[in-house]
């Protein structure tokens, strides 16, 4: 045993199967019953693919999602126009009602206290600058036998 | 089986046989087929063609001529059991050496904790008598080694299969079973320096 492994192998063989083993294997094999033939089983995403209701229900999904994008994305812009045009009239509207609100406090103010004009006018510049280029409006006064 | 199929052929140095194996294997798969139809038939020369290299095997996996035996049978029992669902088999041959190390891996858990393991010849020499004493002793080396090496070294030597075929029948990646191998004959190298 002083040669290499791989070598030494190669002079023997492995050994038989036994004379007698051989009636025994097939004498249990005989009488083993035969399983019953596999049918082929089809894939999961082919049994998807041909499913009809599965597939009529995805094309109506895809409808649907397309025509809610569509509604949605085109009343979201309008809405976004509308949005946007009522906030610049919104804004006019306020600064014209605040500026309108803000002369008639300030008048009203400036006619009970004359002396303190000025503090008035560092607290509200932009009433005050309105109130001296514009010619003040006249106090509202009620008309005899109007309404307010 | 091959011995039938290769007696005229020559054994390469490595101990590897040269076997027509395309042929085997169009013989195994028309074998398989018949099952259905001629199932003893059919069995009996499977048994013929493939019995010798089914037992090598699973005594070189277990390491025990009784429990070889019974893996053996096994193999052609679940052949018979499982005949209509062989017909797709592409490489019957390796297919059927899967069959045996499944079948030696169970036989091998299977057996009662208590049975000892006889060490089996697992190499032998007919043609001289006188070289009858040395594999005996060789036998004894390789029944030190790890039944996975020695399966390797089996499938490698006398099988003649390729690492990737070795990796197929024995279920592990191409590379382990080079690795294995690779081992396997280091670890035999060094029992036969230590008995020497």
């Amino acid at each position: 045993m002083t040669r290499d492994p791989k070598d030494l192998l190669a002079d023997f063989r492995p050994p038989s199967a036994p004379e007698g083993l051989r009636q025994r294997v097939l004498a249990a094999a005989a009488t083993e019953p035969e399983r019953a033939i596999r049918q082929p089983t089809t894939r999961l995403t082919d049994r998807l693919w041909e499913n009809r209701s599965l597939r009529l229900a995805w094309a109506a999904m895809v409808a649907i999602l397309l025509s809610a994008h569509l509604v949605l994305a085109d009343g979201t812009r309008s809405s976004r126009i509308t949005l946007a045009g009522s906030e610049d009239s919104r804004k006019s509207r306020t600064d014209g009602s605040r500026l309108a609100a803000g002369d008639r406090d300030l008048l009203r103010f400036l006619s009970r206290h004359p002396k303190r004009q000025p503090s008035v006018a560092a607290r509200n510049l932009r009433a005050v600058d309105l109130w001296l280029s514009s010619p003040p409006a006249p106090p509202s006064t009620p008309r005899e036998g109007g309404s307010v | 089986m091959l011995r039938e199929m290769s007696n005229s052929a020559p054994a390469t140095p490595s101990g590897t046989k040269t076997v027509d194996t395309a042929r085997r294997d169009v013989e195994l798969r028309r074998l398989f087929v018949d099952l259905t139809t001629d199932r003893q038939r059919a069995l009996e020369r499977i048994w013929q063609l493939c019995a010798d290299d089914l037992y090598g095997l699973t005594v070189w996996r277990t390491g025990s001529r009784p429990t070889a035996e019974d893996a053996v049978q096994e193999v052609f029992v679940r052949l018979a059991r499982c005949a209509p669902d062989l017909t797709e088999v592409r490489r019957p041959f390796d297919y059927l050496l899967t069959m045996a190390h499944r079948a030696a891996i169970d036989a091998f858990r299977g057996r009662r904790p208590t049975e000892d393991l006889e060490t089996a010849a697992l190499v032998v020499s007919e043609t001289d008598p006188e070289r009858a004493a040395e594999a005996a002793k060789l036998s004894q080396v390789l029944g030190k080694l790890n039944p996975i090496q020695r399966e390797v070294i089996y499938l490698k030597h006398f099988m003649g299969l390729t690492f990737r075929a070795i990796g197929t029948v024995t279920e592990v990646s191409t590379f382990t079973a080079a690795s294995r191998y690779r081992l396997a004959i280091r670890h035999l190298r060094r029992l036969m320096e230590v008995r020497r």
